[in-house]
């Protein structure tokens, strides 16, 4: 989907345009926004707010590079908003009632299951990936991790990139010998 | 699978899951995920396994067994930030707890088999005639009308028609389209079937087939070739004498033989545009249709139903024209007109009604006439007698989205809530790329005071249109409702730099919603006095008139009564430029003010006039009962208060009544009539709307007066309740409102005796 070409006739008054835009961004928005907070009530509030930023303002606004980077900004400015206020409410009153615990449920126990077990053969057979992981996991950042491992952060995407597709795919299959 | 767009950035997709780009390349790699099918597909099928490579411990031992051991993440953005999930929402699917229940809409008993029905199917256009309508839908648009015209004929609307295809198409998607046609016309109650061609080439010739559907025959194929000199008008002109000639029926009727130009145009381009008109006005293209009406009337400036559309859609003042050339239209037409002129100009709904039903008598599946029926007796308050037209309205035309949504309304207001809900679910299987079902169906789930329900239903509208103005106030509104005002403040803050005037407008009133809520007078008079400036700064005169209201009604709380008048006058005087209509406007306030200022000889004025316009609008004169309830409780007459009190109807009172109610209950726990004002209480505080967050000041108040009458009549429980909730909303109050202390004490003597 190209968002530049469907913006520009939306903002030259194609209606058809317009709700693709639209429908296209909703759904695309609240995934990214549930990818930062982890709830997806909030996710979508969070897109819908920016979402009546975007169909607001649109129109209007001069966007130079890309329309898709601009709509990325708006939601992510509002997810830091989210962020402070939730912060501050959360320093207020639990974020949880006392006393009522929340658990992972069965599926997520044989996803977890799987999960280890698939790791365990990739990160064997591509230790590089296991390093990186572990580097990350300790809180170095990119920059860091690839002066360790004297390697470009290109090779870095590229690393993890590949492993993931390997574990994507024992995940799918439920293990194999790799 | 579609592959990447990007691969340089698909690379980083594994980065991105685990939350390892910084914050430049995240953003570069969120816009590539919005354009970018593959990854985004790729994300969503591993998003479980990846928020768990980042937030559980024993997964990621997995890979430090293999490398280097991890150390707690602590330094991560991720899990230094993580949310614990809370309880989801219930989402509540409403729809599905009546899935066994049907509401039974079948077809109207009239449309059995009519001995004088006929329908005129589409006529084929030349295959050169690129033109929109074709000549051949013009054709047969002429011929009805000309049909229409004899009496002892039926004659089926081409909408019927069209509505039956449709629903046939559904059924039977791969169906023929000549046995699609006969079967519509058959399910019409249609006798006989008219149907045929229009070529011009090298003259203007129609043939037409007429076909008895009870028995197959064909009856007869009339045609006329136009001379030179004849256009399409006198081709239907001949055609329909041949018709009427073969139909089996006496026919003795002078207004049949009116030439068709006679009741409709006497141009073909007029009619063209008026077909357009009628299209585009079917599917609510409103400003298109507006256009065409308009273009219909420069080729004839008589076009009488041209002007009656157009006093629908642009300006009710169009009617008087229509009116004038009403003579030049059909039997049915007339009486659309003549309906259309008693509601408009006589205000006379039921003179509109006996029109209107007379079209149905004589043609029963007139769904417009139905529809405009349900809509008067809606209007008029009496909603049962506007289900039974808005269910015929369906039984015409299953998919009528606004009959649909009306009917929801109208079981809303007859309290039956599995109705309602059935109706605008309906509504939403019609239409579910449109924002109204949803919004409606918030509306009516806040009509229960089901303010989660609603807000699922306003967010379902916003995902279709994000800029549906109506549903973006009402989910504020709903957050406001619960406590969460920063959210609704955020999305007011939003309608304030709204594109359109209205929102913008609205949205600076709405932002002292909350303040008030919470009794912060002072915020609230601060944010709608800054949103008057900013309105009258940008010539923005929408509804400026109601922040003056608003204005006038803090100032009469804080007992500033020259101050509430001021604004009252200001706000008066936009209702004229804006050329409102109600006969109430802001009299009742007015009196309000007056009388609680001591000004009693002028308050009385102010209800006469009230009253006077309420007799001449046919208006009952319960809020004239209301103002002498509340000028004689402030003389301090109780006897007289009390007397006018049980003359005022306060049960009729619709949503916009909400200040006059709460009034009315102050002086009813006032004058010890607690167990008479808490169902009324009770009734009011069961749902929710923006009205009431208008009157704010009231509606906290009425927490604590439902209190104080739950308390008194021995329902403890629910009075310390009540009180609670008054005291918890204006804990922060910026004004020593009385009711505040008093709550304390009562809710501590309710506490203390356990």
């Amino acid at each position: 989907m190209d968002l530049n070409e469907l913006y520009t006739k939306a903002r030259a008054g194609d209606k058809d345009a317009e709700k693709s835009l639209f429908h296209h961004l909703s759904v695309r928005l609240q995934k990214i926004a549930n990818h930062k907070v982890w709830n997806s009530g909030d996710a979508e509030d969070i897109a819908q707010d920016a979402l009546m930023y975007i169909s607001q303002e649109y129109r209007t606004v001069e966007i130079r590079a890309s329309f898709a980077a601009w709509a990325c900004k708006v939601l992510d400015n509002r997810t830091l908003n989210y962020i402070k206020k939730k912060r501050v409410r959360r320093d207020a009153a639990p974020l949880l009632p006392q006393g009522q615990p929340v658990g992972p449920d069965d599926e997520e126990m044989a996803l977890k299951t799987a999960l280890r077990n698939c790791l365990r053969q990739v990160a064997k057979n591509t230790p590089r990936y296991a390093r990186i992981l572990n580097l990350h996991f300790q809180g170095y950042g990119t920059d860091d991790v690839c002066e360790k491992l004297e390697i470009e952060p290109a090779h870095a995407y590229t690393i993890l990139s590949r492993a993931r597709s390997i574990l994507a795919l024992c995940l799918r299959k439920g293990g194999f010998d790799v | 699978m579609s592959s990447c767009r990007d691969r340089q950035l698909g690379a980083m997709l594994h980065h991105y899951e685990l939350g390892l780009l910084s914050d430049e390349d995240r953003l570069r790699f969120e816009a590539h995920l919005l354009e970018c099918d593959n990854c985004y597909e790729r994300l969503d099928r591993f998003e479980k396994a990846a928020r768990l490579m980042r937030t559980d411990d024993s997964v990621r031992a997995a890979v430090s067994d293999q490398g280097e051991p991890v150390q707690s993440p602590a330094s991560s953005w991720a899990s230094s930030r993580m949310f614990r999930t809370v309880a989801t929402l219930a989402a509540v699917v409403v729809a599905t707890l009546f899935l066994n229940w049907r509401l039974e809409i079948g077809p109207p008993e009239e449309l059995k088999a009519q001995s004088a029905r006929l329908a005129v199917a589409g006529f084929g256009s030349p295959s050169s005639d690129t033109s929109s309508p074709a000549l051949g839908e013009v054709v047969s648009s002429l011929l009805i009308s000309d049909l229409t015209q004899v009496s002892d004929l039926q004659v089926v609307s081409s909408q019927r028609l069209r509505d039956l295809t449709i629903r046939l198409r559904e059924e039977e998607p791969s169906a023929a389209d000549s046995g699609v046609t006969l079967e519509s016309a058959r399910r019409s109650g249609a006798r006989w079937l008219l149907t045929g061609g229009v070529q011009t080439d090298p003259a203007l010739l129609v043939s037409a087939q007429l076909i008895d559907l009870e028995t197959g025959d064909l009856l007869g194929a009339p045609s006329h070739v136009s001379d030179s000199g004849q256009d399409v008008f006198d081709a239907v002109d001949h055609l329909s004498r041949e018709v009427r000639a073969l139909l089996p029926l006496v026919m003795d009727d002078a207004g049949a033989d009116r030439d068709v130009a006679e009741v409709t145009t006497h141009s073909v381009e007029a009619f063209r545009y008026y077909l357009i008109g009628l299209n585009r006005a079917a599917t609510f293209a409103n400003p298109e249709a507006i256009a065409s009406f308009r273009r219909a009337l420069e080729f004839d400036s008589t076009f009488a139903m041209a002007y009656y559309h157009l006093s629908q859609l642009e300006n009710p003042l169009c009617i008087h024209d229509a009116v004038k050339h009403s003579e030049s239209s059909t039997w049915k037409e007339q009486l659309y007109i003549e309906a259309r002129r008693r509601s408009l100009l006589d205000r006379d709904s039921r003179g509109a009604i006996e029109a209107l039903r007379e079209i149905l008598e004589r043609s029963p599946d007139e769904k417009d006439a139905a529809y405009a029926i349900g809509n008067h007796f809606f209007v008029a308050g009496q909603y049962d007698s506007s289900t039974v037209y808005y269910r015929q309205t369906l039984a015409l035309d299953a998919r009528h989205k606004l009959a649909l949504n009306q009917l929801a309304y109208a079981y809303s207001q007859l309290d039956i809530l599995d109705s309602a809900i059935w109706a605008i679910n309906r509504y939403v299987e019609v239409a579910p790329d449109e924002p109204n079902p949803y919004d409606s169906r918030g509306d009516l789930y806040a009509a229960r005071g089901m303010v989660d329900e609603a807000i699922a239903s306003f967010r379902a509208a916003l995902r279709v249109r994000p800029d549906y103005a109506a549903s973006v106030e009402k989910l504020a509104h709903m957050f406001v409702f619960k406590g969460e005002y920063e959210r609704a403040d955020s999305i007011y803050t939003l309608l304030e730099s709204w594109e359109t005037a209205t929102p913008r407008s609205e949205g600076r009133n709405f932002l002292a919603y909350a303040p008030l809520r919470l009794g912060q007078t002072q915020k609230a008079l601060e944010i709608v006095s800054s949103g008057i400036a900013a309105n009258a700064s940008e010539g923005n005169v929408t509804t400026q008139e109601n922040l003056f209201r608003f204005k006038a009604m803090i100032h009469q709380e804080l007992g500033e009564y020259d101050l509430a008048l001021t604004a009252l006058d200001m706000g008066d005087s936009l209702r004229a430029l804006n050329n409102r209509q109600d006969p109430i406007g802001f009299s009742d306030t007015r009196v309000q003010v007056l009388a609680m200022a001591g000004r009693f000889d002028e308050a009385q004025t102010v209800a006469e006039e009230l009253a006077e316009r309420l007799r001449q609008a046919g208006r009952p004169p319960s809020v004239y009962h209301w103002t002498q309830m509340v000028i004689a409780w402030h003389r301090g007459d109780r006897g007289g208060a009390l007397d006018w009190l049980r003359r005022y109807d306060i049960e009729a009172e619709g949503v916009f009544g909400f200040g006059r109610v709460m009034a009315a209950t102050e002086i009813m726990v006032s004058t010890g009539m607690f167990e008479d004002v808490v169902p009324v209480l009770e009734s009011r505080f069961s749902h929710v709307n923006c009205t009431q967050l208008f009157y704010g000041i009231p509606l906290v108040r009425g927490y604590y007066l439902l209190g104080v009458a739950y308390q008194e009549a021995g329902w403890h429980r629910q009075a310390t309740e009540q009180y609670r909730k008054f005291l918890d909303l204006w804990q922060s109050a910026d004004t020593a409102f009385p009711e505040i202390e008093d709550a304390r004490q009562r809710l501590s003597r309710l506490e203390s005796a356990g």
